[in-house]
């Protein structure tokens, strides 16, 4: 997740990766990157302690002020080629960035 | 039948470790944090009135950890503090009202042009099942952000991912205790068959028929939903200052009492004192600095704050 404060953007990447090709990475099922992130938030408050890192807190706070001030969220698709490899040497990583809903 | 109605689950952990937990690994930090929000916010540190919009983060994390101590004090000493619980209340209240609020306000000038954070259903749930501790007065306005709310469809599910039963049950029988009706809140699928029994039974004259059997089963069911969620399922009850507070149970009693109906009897060891019962209803008088000062500054940058609210009661009360 990265929050640009200024343009009231979080950006929220999820990546998908395969052995055999970029195109054949899965595309990010499920709820969509707003409702993710409201989930997120949600469980932000949860844990019990102070085992998270003090930047959550700013993190979740700066989330939520976004989401809060009808900010955008925009998903990022990382759709990556994870090299097989062969006797000790490795292939070449393929990655490709996509827009997502 | 599934077991989840007739056993505690196995991992639901102990009362002593759940005690210890909640009054020795208090979140200080996250607290200290949610605190100094507010006290930038009512000092004025930045005058930009869409600030309110860090008082609903900083509101959403005070609560949490202050209802996490309330619990953890009441299973120590084996009493409801009360003051303790006002506490929490004065704050999760002031959230509730401020976010929908900033809703209503933000609507209407972005004329529904851009998306808001959604009303958290665990906040507005807390909120509604704590303000029957106090009084029908409290319960009607918790009632009325409820209703608006979720009629308006400004409530955040998580749809398969978090079927949040326990919490659409609670948002349907307070509907059906004060007689509204409206499709949205028709449509909110409990996706439990128990919460459907409950709903027809809750009020029945005598206990001993029906309802003694089915809050058992919710009091095991309790159990089964306390527990942490992963990203494919989620359940009612994952923060652990809820894992021994059977808060659907109580809510039933209260509305139950109100209504002059006999009190049901459950044995189960999640109703072990002080969860057994509810203190005696009573209007909320605490009020702090800290809680106060927001207040005034919301007051201050927004002198409609109260009659819009006041507008929100009225429609259904």
């Amino acid at each position: 997740m990265i929050v640009d404060p200024d343009k009231n953007i979080v950006y929220l990447a999820e990546m998908k990766s395969s052995q055999n090709g970029v195109d054949v990475a899965r595309d990010p099922n499920g709820p969509s990157p707003r409702a993710r992130l409201e989930d997120w938030v949600r469980k932000s408050k949860g844990p019990w302690g102070d085992n998270q890192p003090g930047e959550n807190l700013h993190l979740s706070k700066q989330i939520q002020k976004v989401l809060a001030s009808g900010g955008e969220v925009r998903g990022i698709w990382i759709k990556v080629e994870v090299p097989r490899i062969n006797e000790g040497s490795g292939g070449t990583l393929q990655m490709v960035l996509k827009n997502y809903e | 039948m599934s077991d989840i109605y007739t056993t505690t689950y196995k991992r639901w952990k102990k009362r002593d470790k759940i005690t210890a937990e909640l009054v020795q690994n208090v979140p200080v930090k996250k607290k200290a944090f949610a605190e100094s929000g507010l006290i930038e916010y009512s000092s004025y540190e930045n005058t930009d009135v869409t600030e309110i919009t860090s008082v609903l983060a900083d509101l959403g994390s005070y609560y949490y950890v202050l209802l996490g101590q309330a619990v953890g004090e009441s299973l120590k000493e084996g009493a409801f503090v009360t003051t303790d619980y006002e506490k929490v209340y004065s704050s999760l209240r002031l959230l509730n009202a401020c976010h929908l609020f900033w809703h209503i306000y933000f609507n209407e000038t972005s004329r529904g042009q851009h998306k808001l954070a959604r009303i958290d259903e665990y906040d507005l749930f807390i909120y509604v099942v704590m303000s029957v501790f106090y009084s029908k007065k409290e319960f009607a306005t918790a009632s009325s952000i409820a209703f608006y709310a979720l009629n308006k469809e400004l409530v955040f599910f998580f749809g398969e991912f978090r079927k949040a039963a326990t919490q659409k049950f609670i948002f349907k029988l307070t509907a059906q205790f004060h007689g509204h009706t409206s499709k949205e809140i028709e449509q909110l699928d409990l996706y439990e068959p128990l919460f459907d029994e409950l709903l027809n039974h809750w009020d029945d004259e005598d206990p001993s028929l029906v309802l003694n059997e089915l809050l058992l089963k919710a009091c095991y069911r309790h159990t089964h939903h306390s527990r942490d969620g992963n990203s494919k399922e989620g359940f009612d009850f994952e923060f652990i200052g809820v894992h021994h507070f059977p808060l659907e149970i109580l809510f039933i009693f209260r509305l139950r009492e109100w209504r002059g109906l006999a009190m049901p009897t459950v044995e189960h060891p999640i109703m072990a004192p002080p969860f057994n019962t509810l203190p005696k209803e009573t209007e909320p008088t605490y009020s702090d600095e800290l809680i106060d000062g927001v207040y005034a500054r919301i007051r201050h940058d927004w002198p409609n704050f109260d009659s819009t609210l006041e507008d929100v009661r009225t429609l259904y009360f």
